[in-house]
């Protein structure tokens, strides 16, 4: 096991150097339940540690998600695709992900692997947001999305694998970040219905570190029609990018999109395909003081009390 | 040290900038509804507009593929002169700066992309984005923020100029709603004077700039009312973008438009068929000409360029 001096290093080249805004450290023996293919080892044979880091979203770039559906302004849509999902957060966590590697290289001598951010560089990686609930960075809610007592869901996660062994951080033990049984925001906004409603026992569950924790089994087929922007409601263009009559009703068998993107891939950032034009379950979430900083400063009008039991509030 | 002097010490120290200024949201309610600030971040106070200077060294790189007909020169010039690293640099300079606000100061903040490969060109458009009647490949005007903020003035081929460096900058936006001492809008001595100069209008291979006193187009910011030339974007297109061999250099790009001044079908179907190969990284390639840019005499041109033998073109094109 490396010096604790040693750790504290990494943590604050990743905080500094890396300009990320949290880290934690996860021992390989929180990933025995991981999926095959999927276990950090499936990466790099001998990993022993999984260095997790995340990059929070700037809130005047989810506040552009409001401008777009409340205002109807699409002339903005893509600052949020630019600076609040696919563009600025996964280039740098692209960037911090291969500094953080070279330096523990460098500072331990041991192998150290970044892991790809996001599908803009083409890769079927380990899940980010598992490996951040395995680090202690947070907890999962109803909508699958990673939520930070800081920053609710509006962050975006990165990981270093390497074969240092590292002492694990402890896993988060605050307040319950989200209830399903009362807030239903996630699910009330999403346009397609991909979020199912809670019901107990429905959830899938996820157990590392000694604790174990359910979300909801998002259809997936559903969330893309809304954030690939298929529907008019969600482009620029005012237009359905796919005739509704080749999507409706819905089903797994969602081609039509990924030819409609293979026909224009001049569009949309270096991504090609576009997964960023909804992100409602990620801009309505209230934890990570939502209250204050958009609804507080008046950013949206959109009142998520209508979808929240019982007068309950995210405990930050 | 003031809040404001703090912004803009990070701003060219931290972000490597070489120049700052601060525009107040107000100076630009005269631009169209859904392109004030106000419409993209409901309280904005201020808009902090940054530069990024062009080096010369990239600029006369164009000058050798222009002048001595080194084609291979012309990627010096689109990687570090046009779209790919100043463009890119503005993009993670304007996120590290509103990521700074919003972490030290508590003040929502939006950085504004930086080029149309940034996620703003509109699905479904069949033009180029920066042609056509959307005109859509900017989210805030740029050029015009950057007048608002005290940086410099539009000249009459549309570049924003500033004393130091003519048109040869990119231009950073970011908006918060934290109040900063804004400046002034530009009020220095006139820079650009087409109907003495003329060289943007004289050079351009498509005839897409009118000389001084052709069509134009007029705005205002702050009470001042600017004049500009009215490009002829399609014209523009034909170069920039390379539709024929004879402006494409090295790349082997089929001659697909055939007249200087096509209409939009014609531009349409072009752009269609465009082949992928020449796309660049940022899928729309419009960095083959830039000539009005490249020898615009503002900005030291004669003592960068002309005294140092970069170039040998100094005043051949110019009125007087």
């Amino acid at each position: 096991m490396l010096s604790s001096e040693v750790v504290q290093q990494i943590k604050t080249f990743a905080l500094t150097e890396a300009r990320m805004d949290k880290v934690g450290i996860a021992g390989i023996e929180r990933f025995n339940e991981s999926p095959e293919g999927m276990h950090p080892t499936d990466f790099l044979p001998g990993c022993k540690s999984v260095i997790v880091f995340c990059t929070r979203l700037p809130d005047g770039a989810v506040s552009i998600t409001y401008r777009t559906f409340e205002d109807l302004n699409y002339n903005v849509h893509g600052v949020y695709g630019a600076f609040g999902y696919v563009g600025a957060p996964n280039f740098n966590l692209l960037f911090a992900n291969y500094k953080i590697s070279r330096f523990v290289e460098k500072l331990t001598g041991c192998v150290a692997v970044p892991e790809p951010a996001g599908p803009t560089h083409g890769a079927k990686m380990m899940s980010l947001r598992h490996c951040a609930y395995a680090a202690g960075l947070g907890e999962f809610g109803w909508s699958s999305l990673m939520l930070t007592p800081e920053f609710g869901p509006r962050n975006r996660f990165g990981a270093v694998l390497t074969t240092a062994e590292l002492p694990s951080d402890p896993m988060y033990s605050g307040p319950r970040l989200c209830d399903p049984s009362r807030c239903h925001v996630c699910e009330k906004l999403c346009p397609t219905g991909a979020i199912a409603p809670y019901v107990p026992g429905s959830e899938r569950l996820v157990r590392s570190g000694g604790k174990e924790i359910g979300y909801g089994q998002t259809n997936w087929s559903k969330c893309r029609i809304m954030c690939h922007g298929t529907g008019r409601d969600y482009n620029e263009s005012g237009t359905d990018l796919v005739p509704q009559r080749d999507w409706e009703p819905l089903n797994e068998d969602l081609d039509v999109i990924g030819k409609y993107f293979d026909a224009h891939p001049r569009e949309n950032f270096h991504q090609h395909s576009p997964s960023w034009k909804c992100g409602n379950c990620l801009s309505y979430c209230p934890v990570g003081s939502w209250y204050r900083r958009f609804r507080d400063t008046g950013l949206t009008n959109t009142n998520i009390d209508d979808s929240i039991d019982d007068g309950w509030r995210s405990p930050t | 040290m003031t809040l404001t002097e703090q912004i803009k010490r990070y701003v060219l120290d931290d972000c490597g900038m070489d120049a700052v200024g601060i525009a107040s949201s107000d100076a630009l309610d005269d631009e169209r509804g859904g392109f004030r600030p106000q419409d993209i971040l409901p309280g904005a106070k201020s808009v902090i507009v940054f530069l990024k200077r062009i080096p010369d060294g990239i600029i006369q790189a164009a000058f050798r593929a222009v002048e001595d007909g080194n084609a291979d020169a012309r990627s010096i010039y689109a990687a570090f002169g046009r779209e790919l690293t100043p463009n890119m640099y503005l993009f993670f300079m304007g996120f590290n700066l509103a990521q700074y606000i919003e972490r030290v100061h508590g003040r929502t903040s939006v950085p504004i992309p930086a080029g149309e490969m940034q996620n703003v060109t509109p699905v479904n458009t069949p033009l180029p984005a920066f042609v056509g009647a959307k005109h859509i490949a900017y989210v805030l005007h740029p050029a015009r923020a950057a007048v608002a903020a005290g940086l410099g003035e539009i000249a009459w081929n549309n570049a924003f100029v500033t004393a130091e460096n003519g048109p040869r900058q990119g231009i950073g936006l970011v908006l918060t709603t934290m109040e900063l001492d804004c400046d002034a809008p530009y009020r220095g001595p006139r820079l650009c004077k087409p109907e003495i100069c003329g060289i943007c209008s004289r050079i351009c291979p498509t005839g897409a700039i009118p000389a001084a006193g052709g069509a134009s187009d007029s705005f205002e910011i702050s009470g001042t009312e600017y004049r500009t030339a009215h490009i002829n974007a399609n014209a523009c297109a034909v170069c920039s973008m390379a539709f024929r061999k004879e402006f494409s250099g090295k790349a082997d790009v089929p001659d697909q438009i055939l007249c200087n001044d096509p209409d939009d079908e014609t531009l349409k179907k072009a752009y269609a068929e465009k082949p992928a190969a020449y796309w660049s990284l940022g899928h729309h390639p419009d960095y083959y000409c830039d000539l009005c840019r490249l020898y615009c005499p503002l900005g030291g041109w004669k003592e960068r360029f002309g005294d140092t033998h970069l170039s040998a073109f100094f005043g051949k094109a110019a009125g007087k």
